[in-house]
């Protein structure tokens, strides 16, 4: 036995062996060591039963696989419903609010006409009291004075 | 070839994820596979395949084709067992799942066996392969099942796994350590 024999494979060289790129040594040794592979053939023959097995747990018949893509279907469907649904009611729900933003700003009152017409009227009163000899509230006794 | 299969391969992959249809009868049976594989339930397997087209269906514009709509599905696939297997461990842990059956039960062999008792020898060493499988980590599992059972190259199952090459070489020699480490017990 070659002293490549003596040194069986390690986790790391199996680690090669399951990833599928085996290094030039792993091979040789492969090639030396009846033993190892014997655990190879071993191992890959329970990895390949353990697939066919997992394979098999997961064959459905015809009639599984179409219930299953009209389910799909239905619910991409529904989905997609939903999401027009969603965009329509955000879109107007966005239009409400613009909505009650405009219509919330109510304008000023306009102050009325006749209001600017009284200050006219009010400025043009004052400059005939100043104007006058006697106050308003003294003009009736001035007045009498007068024709007496 | 289909015509799914045909756009899977070239560089206008996204065109495949419109036609759900095609997609569907490509993939569903690989999704579901993988699935079962890593949550070990049929019902939650059946509705997580579903929840994965859906997924996919849903955000086929994001899809920007840097990868193949079969990556893309089998990487939506692994994220979605990745929650739900999170999710059961959090209603496990808080008590609200009470009689929970366990659906991971193996089946029987698919090949007959020459004789019943190696059919028994047999079957008693892919019980323990099973026990080991589930006994992984999720992203340990993941990575043993695609290279397994789905005979995925490590690049393409980094691509899956959203890993590097390193990463996934990590999870799988652990996962084939554990593996060895509980057959051979």
């Amino acid at each position: 036995m070659s002293e490549m024999n003596e040194k069986h494979l390690d986790e790391t060289s199996w680690a090669e062996l399951s990833s599928g790129s085996v290094e030039a040594g792993t091979k040789r040794h492969l090639a030396e060591c009846g033993p190892c592979r014997d655990e190879v053939a071993r191992w890959q023959n329970e990895m390949q039963q353990a697939a066919v097995r997992m394979r098999a747990q997961a064959e459905r018949d015809e009639m599984f696989w179409a219930r299953q893509r009209a389910t799909i279907r239905a619910r991409a469907a529904r989905s997609l419903r939903t999401m027009w649904l969603r965009y329509a009611s955000t879109a107007l729900a966005a239009l409400l609010l613009v909505a009650v933003l405009l219509f919330s700003q109510t304008p000023k009152p306009k102050p009325a006409t006749g209001d600017a017409v009284s200050d006219e009227a009010l400025l043009e009163q004052v400059e005939s009291d100043l104007n006058r000899d006697a106050p308003q509230a003294l003009l009736a006794a001035a007045l009498t004075s007068e024709q007496e | 070839m289909t015509e799914a299969r045909a756009a899977l391969a070239g560089p206008r992959e996204a065109a495949g994820l419109d036609d759900l249809e095609t997609l569907m009868r490509d993939e569903q049976r690989r999704v579901y596979r993988v699935l079962l594989s890593l949550v070990g339930d049929p019902d939650a397997a059946d509705t997580l395949t579903q929840d994965c087209f859906l997924k996919a269906y849903q955000s086929r514009e994001r899809f920007r084709g840097e990868c193949s709509p079969r990556t893309w599905l089998l990487r939506i696939a692994v994220n979605l067992a990745r929650d739900h297997l999170r999710n059961r461990r959090l209603q496990f842990w808080r008590g609200l799942v009470a009689n929970r059956r366990d659906d991971a039960e193996p089946p029987e062999p698919v090949h007959p066996q020459p004789s019943a008792e190696r059919a028994l020898l047999v079957r008693e060493q892919l019980d323990k392969v099973w026990a080991a499988v589930k006994s992984l980590s999720i992203q340990q599992k993941a990575v043993f099942i695609l290279r397994f059972v789905e005979e995925m190259e490590l690049e393409e199952i980094a691509g899956v796994m959203n890993l590097r090459m390193g990463t996934v070489k990590t999870h799988l020699f652990r996962a084939v350590s554990s593996i060895r480490r509980e057959v051979g017990e």
